[in-house]
């Protein structure tokens, strides 16, 4: 126990030398906690739940009759038990003439008192300040209504001929926005269709039931009446989803960062284990660092995401347009923030601890790092599956033509997954045959042939996004040709989802290039020791970062069409091929421009400055 | 007497810690002439690797000057000194000497290559050098497919390649067996034998045996210039 207190102890130190970097991590974890719990908080308070979908139809009633004639409600009530409520408003509509048109004005009227607390309409209104009419000359509007009249709370107005005086704001809860005038109920004088609400059901309720049916009055059961569909456990697994979705992009950064930290304390853990410390235990007391900072995360996340969402829930119903009820908090949110927070930093950690605390201490207390060759020739299989993909798509007889769906589908995912799978071997390949290539490329090309796995993976996310973007532009296009039109928001869609693609293609390139830097920042320090100019190191860094973007970008391009090409046979009416070429640009072009420009930046700002000339072992990067 | 390759006047160099100003090396004055070997040998922390940084343009000096080939280094800056360093100087320190994603002779040529010139042009002098530490068969081999002595003779190889006359050396056998380390010493005379010079720091005195002249660090200071010319 001793000896991990101790180690642990040394864990917690590098965190506090290296504050900026803990930090980092903290925030990283903390970020899709606090919307895990904000966002599934608002989620549940922003659908119309069964409450307050019930209370708007039938406010505190359990009974409200429909449509039927007039006469024959009167015959009704008359033979209503004198002890139970029950109460009568009117549902309309009016036209309401402003200097753009007309408008149309939903009408309420109720008894006076209805709509106090008690009575039997609350809920169906809600008054938002002031008081519903109680007599003939007054009325409540709505905000919308009191501008449209440039009134205020008080004033007198004209309405239909009549003047009346403004006793209150009044809303529907479930549309807000909506014009909307409260008056008084005449009940000789029906204003649109007369409703009744029946406070309670008499005893022997269901002979009522039966008198209903029979004299054929349309109704409603409060009991019956199921609310929205709202689908809790679609809600639960959605939220989940995009949770599991925000804690991989989380981990992806924690566990590089992890990497990088336990790459530059090599020599560290190689004392550790000089000295006598065994694997597990250096493992373990990794681990638990990561643990402990993975909970104070989720801790502040949480925290910092329940007062997110009340300080947000006050404007929700501007954007939702409705009334929303009381904040929810989900109770499975606080559970599943710090589990989910735990464990994705320990999976995303495991890798990398394992990594370092593997080297032997001769190795690691040499600062060199284990020296990998690019290994590998062509990747036959994966091209080869991509290939099979290309001519299921391609030989399939296209759907207009009587052909079946099946061979295009697979097809097209075998490209996919073809040309993504060949990532990794394709960059041992050119990192096998780089030697004829300009330094720079060659020095990039073979660092990130060291690596084939994880760095086949981050152009293999870039090929995944770029692809998806290409697909869905060039499809979209094609309809449009078809159609002969174009459809309005089409560009801002997919320049969105374009956008999305390329930021989550420079945020796993960055990951990658780190990784990447700080593997090789001996190699750094030899080349400017050796005479590299400051501006050929950053253009080194820059190319690190931009190779990958490169590899990623013209891998989604065969991965991007192939698909489109797919789908367009798929489609029961002809339709012709359109070159994507905005996302071909970014995807071979910008992306990877972008990428060298940051990764060179990213070097300049990590520059020796001072006295000192070369830079130390570590990259700029870490 | 043609003028020396390198000359430290009055260097001084301080370093900051736990807010205090300590001393780490000077003020000392050196002059290396060309073809000479010269050793420095003194306890850690005499300010023996600051020397050889200051030497090689690694890092500017608190106090003094340091002329190389004539120049002097303090009034140089970032690209000026890079330039200086690919076509003056050539390092090699205990380990971490070569570049790992590049072959024995890519290595060798990197500073030529650097420096801007062709590869059919660059191959053969760097082929050259290789063959002059005995390695030019194994030159496409990259540095995890040598040995310890084999790289360290890779990066002397490299720090004398093209028009290069000045070596700094940082306990360059640290990290080798005997024999590997008697090999690279030879290589190191042979160079400064052939008009090259060499700056070697070192606590071997049986290495420092192989220098023209060997100087003692104590405490940032030159404490006794055992000057012992070999006969040659």
């Amino acid at each position: 126990m001793g000896s991990f207190r101790a180690l642990l102890r040394v864990e917690w130190r590098s965190h506090r030398r290296h504050g900026w970097r803990s930090a980092l991590l903290l925030v990283w974890l903390a970020l899709p906690c606090a919307g895990l719990v904000a966002g599934w908080a608002l989620l549940r308070t922003v659908p119309d739940s069964r409450r307050e979908y019930v209370s708007a139809r039938f406010g505190t009633a359990d009974f409200v009759l429909v449509g039927a004639p007039e006469p024959v409600l009167e015959q009704l009530l008359a033979a209503w038990p004198a002890d139970l409520p029950y109460g009568r408003f009117d549902v309309g509509e009016e036209l309401f003439s402003t200097a753009q048109g007309q408008r149309s004005v939903a009408t309420r009227a109720f008894e006076p008192g209805a709509l106090s607390p008690g009575g039997l309409a609350q809920g169906l209104v809600v008054v938002r300040r002031g008081h519903a009419p109680a007599g003939p000359g007054a009325v409540a509007l709505s905000p919308s209504l009191l501008r449209a009249k440039h009134a205020r709370l008080g004033d007198t107005i004209e309405w239909d001929g009549e003047r009346v005086r403004v006793s209150g704001v009044v809303v529907l809860p479930e549309d807000i926005r909506a014009d909307l005038l409260v008056r008084t109920l005449v009940r000789e004088v029906p204003r649109g269709e007369r409703r009744i609400l029946l406070g309670k059901a008499p005893a022997g309720g269901r002979g009522w039931v039966e008198e209903l049916h029979r004299r054929g009055i349309p109704w409603e059961d409060r009991r019956m009446c199921r609310g929205p569909m709202v689908v809790d456990r679609f809600e639960t697994i959605a939220v989940l989803l995009v949770a599991c979705f925000a804690f991989t992009v989380a981990a992806l950064i924690v566990g590089a960062a992890v990497a990088i930290g336990l790459r530059r304390r090599q020599r560290e853990i190689g004392l550790l284990t000089a000295v006598g410390a065994e694997r597990y235990q250096v493992v373990r007391a990794v681990l638990t660092s990561t643990a402990i900072l993975a909970l104070l995360a989720s801790a502040v996340g949480v925290a910092a995401g329940a007062l997110g969402a009340a300080l947000v829930h006050p404007f929700v119903h501007l954007v939702v347009g409705r009334l929303v009820g009381e904040l929810e908090f989900a109770p499975l949110a606080f559970a599943a923030a710090p589990a989910l927070a735990l464990v994705f930093s320990l999976v995303a950690a495991w890798p990398a601890i394992l990594r370092a605390s593997s080297l032997p201490p001769k190795i690691a207390l040499g600062l060199a790092r284990p020296v990998r060759e690019a290994t590998g020739g062509v990747p036959w299989l994966p091209l080869g599956v991509a290939a099979a993909g290309a001519a299921a798509v391609f030989t399939a007889r296209p759907l207009a033509e009587g052909g079946s769906p099946g061979p295009i589908v697979l097809g097209s995912i075998l490209g996919i997954l073809g040309w993504a799978s060949a990532a990794s071997g394709l960059l041992g390949l050119l990192g096998r045959a780089a030697s004829r290539w300009p330094l720079t490329w060659r020095l990039v090309a073979r660092d990130a042939a060291r690596a084939p796995l994880r760095n086949g993976a981050a152009a293999a996310a870039v090929l995944a996004g770029l692809s998806l973007a290409m697909l869905l532009s060039s499809l979209a296009g094609a309809v449009e040709r078809a159609a002969g039109e174009t459809t309005q928001g089409r560009d801002t869609a997919l320049t969105l989802f374009l956008a999305g693609a390329l930021g989550l293609g420079l945020a796993v390139v960055a990951v990658a290039t780190a990784l990447n830097a700080v593997e090789a920042a001996p190699d750094r320090r030899v080349l400017a020791i050796t005479g590299a100019s400051p501006h050929s190191l950053r253009m080194l860094e820059g190319a690190r970062a931009a190779y990958l973007a490169l590899v990623g970008g013209m891998l989604s391009v065969p991965a991007g069409l192939l698909p489109t090409f797919g789908l367009l046979r798929l489609a029961d009416v002809p339709l012709s091929f359109v070159l994507p070429g905005r996302e071909l640009a970014f995807a071979v072009v910008l992306l990877p421009a972008v990428a060298f420009s940051l990764g060179a930046l990213v070097s300049y700002l990590g520059e020796p400055r001072k006295a000192r000339l070369v830079p130390p072992t570590a990259a700029p990067f870490a | 007497m043609s003028a020396p390759i390198l000359q430290l006047v009055a260097v001084e160099r301080h370093f900051e810690s736990a807010g205090q100003r300590l001393r780490a090396l000077g003020p000392v004055d050196l002059e290396l002439q060309r073809g000479e070997f010269v050793a420095i040998m003194g306890p850690s922390g005499a300010g023996k690797s600051t020397l050889l940084g200051l030497a090689g343009a690694l890092e500017h000096p608190d106090g003094g000057a340091v002329f190389l080939d004539g120049q002097n280094l303090v009034a140089l800056r970032g690209e000026q000194l890079a330039a200086l360093r690919r076509r003056h100087v050539g390092y090699v320190f205990q380990d971490l000497n070569l570049v790992d994603g590049l072959t024995a002779l890519e290595n060798t040529r990197l500073p030529l290559e650097l420096d801007g010139a062709v590869r059919r042009d660059a191959d053969p002098i760097a082929l050259a050098a290789l063959e002059r530490v005995g390695l030019a068969a194994l030159a496409h081999r990259f540095p995890a497919e040598l040995s310890g002595g084999e790289r360290q003779r890779v990066a002397i190889a490299r720090a004398f390649v093209g028009p290069r006359e000045l070596l700094l050396a940082d306990e360059p056998t640290g990290a080798l067996d005997s024999l590997s380390g008697e090999t690279v010493m030879r290589h190191l005379r042979a160079a400064c034998d052939s008009g090259k010079s060499a700056l070697l720091v070192t606590h071997d005195a049986r290495h420092a045996a192989w220098a023209d002249r060997v100087l003692h660090l104590v405490d940032g200071r030159f404490a006794l210039d055992a000057e012992r010319i070999r006969g040659r």
